[in-house]
């Protein structure tokens, strides 16, 4: 089925892959939907027997973990996960690195076809925090060149097929809250990864300018050769969140989808005050990202525990455990709005002052 | 990048003990049952991929009239090199997660 927003590579390079991916995603569903709930009874249960509350902290789940890790069914889910995971990245960037030649040509040609959208330092070097095999992605996001054809396919399979039209990304860009005054001119999409909510962005206000930065150059070169393939006119620039190269005041509102969860702890301070500088008064911020909560219920606890330690999501925890809107309220922004989601992510609004 | 961030972010992901590199955790009461649990999943994939694509042979072979269901059971194919070599690979993915077992150690990583 041809990919509505992959531009012209809607499909891994061999029908096999094609397969593979459609067999790994029934085996996370399985993981997910039926594996998991039956594991969930088990934590709450010994949850409850140690007399904590229906939502727990991430220390009282440590004092519960060597009890929850010696549950069969547990040890089994946590293998599932970790093996899915591996085995279907392993196999997208083995089957890219197969024609490494032609894959990376095509993104040398969208940049000759596409010239002054991709901006980037050759000598630019990315921070230690970006290049961990995050989501155990091997290479992680800047240490493949072909990182961002492999993490489009992969991430399919994680969203489970729920995203193969960019579905998750179209619904995060329509809650992006906007001015009071409605006025939209330029848009800046933090952490933008391979552009898909920057190309929902603009396709939502297609007079805007609207620019999308990551530190990861593979992720930007796929962006920048997917949004060409789409004919969406939107800018990519490799950069720090927290040392932003735009004038005070450049943007209408600042849009961060997934961000927070996967950098350092002490980066959140220094990306939100760059956030509210680069905004005019009157901008929005909108983020979109893991729960932020210092209690979740006890088997959430458990995947998050998971994730963090054997999923490589090292950053997550201190995020969740962070006082974000305190940050906001800190840097200067108002009507901080802490709003829930019926997905997995959770949406935080932010207003700079007039 | 500076020096100091690179120390404070190595220290955030030492805090959470991520596996280091080439060490795989595991999580059953051996490293034996993982690398099974582990070769299942993959021959789990090698079983779809294989029967994805005979489905469409099959299906485009009958649709255009050259192969009949019946002729396919009946056929039997010459021993060739690039043949050998399929299984081998296919051996190989399946039975490489219990070799990989024999160099790892007994510690539980959960």
């Amino acid at each position: 089925m041809e990919q509505r927003n992959a531009g012209k590579h809607p499909e891994p390079p061999r029908r096999e892959d094609a397969s593979h991916m459609e067999y790994m995603t029934e085996v996370r569903n399985f993981a997910i939907r039926s594996w998991f709930p039956r594991i969930a009874g088990d934590v709450s249960s010994i949850a409850a027997a140690a007399g904590l509350p229906p939502a727990i902290t991430r220390d009282e789940f440590a004092q519960l973990a060597p009890q929850v890790d010696q549950i069969p069914a547990v040890q089994g889910w946590k293998r599932l996960m970790r093996s899915q995971q591996q085995l279907a990245w392993q196999k997208l960037q083995d089957s890219y690195a197969a024609d490494r030649e032609y894959w990376e040509g095509q993104l040398t040609e969208a940049e000759e076809r596409n010239r002054g959208r991709l901006h980037y330092d050759p000598d630019f070097v990315a921070p230690e925090s970006a290049c961990q095999d995050i989501h155990l992605q091997p290479g992680g996001y800047c240490g493949d060149n072909l990182a961002g054809y492999v993490f489009y396919h992969g991430t399919r399979v994680f969203y489970q097929g729920d995203n193969d039209f960019d579905e998750i990304h179209d619904s995060c860009a329509d809650v992006m809250k906007l001015p009071a005054d409605g006025q939209v001119r330029r848009v800046l999409d933090l952490g933008c990864s391979i552009g898909q909510c920057t190309t929902a962005l603009k396709e939502r206000h297609p007079d805007a300018e609207v620019r999308g930065l990551d530190v990861a150059l593979p992720m930007l070169r796929y962006a920048h050769m997917r949004a060409t393939d789409m004919n969406v006119d939107v800018h990519f620039h490799q950069g720090l969140a927290e040392d932003l190269e735009f004038s005070d005041g450049t943007f209408d509102t600042v849009f961060a989808y997934i961000l927070f969860h996967e950098v350092p702890k002490h980066t959140f301070e220094p990306i939100v005050r760059e956030a509210f500088r680069v905004l005019r008064p009157g901008g929005t911020f909108t983020v979109i990202d893991a729960p932020n909560a210092d209690r979740l219920p006890p088997p959430n606890r458990m995947w998050a525990a998971y994730d963090a330690q054997y999923n490589c999501e090292p950053f997550s925890p201190a995020f969740g455990a962070a006082d974000f809107t305190g940050l906001l309220a800190k840097a200067g922004f108002e009507d901080v709005e802490k709003g829930s989601s019926d997905s997995f992510l959770y949406n935080t609004f932010a207003v700079k002052p007039l | 990048m500076n020096t100091k961030h690179d120390e404070l972010s190595r220290a955030q992901v030492e805090s959470i003990g991520l596996p280091g590199p080439g060490e795989e955790p595991h999580f059953l009461p051996h490293p034996l049952m993982d690398r099974l649990f582990e070769a299942v999943i993959v021959l789990g994939g090698e079983l779809w991929i294989e029967r994805d694509r005979r489905r469409a042979l099959e299906s485009l072979l009958h649709s255009k009239g050259i192969v009949a269901p019946e002729e396919i059971e009946n056929h039997s194919e010459a021993d060739t090199e690039e043949r050998k070599q399929e299984l081998s690979a296919l051996v190989n993915r399946l039975l490489d997660p219990l070799r990989t077992m024999q160099s790892e150690s007994g510690t539980a990583a959960t």
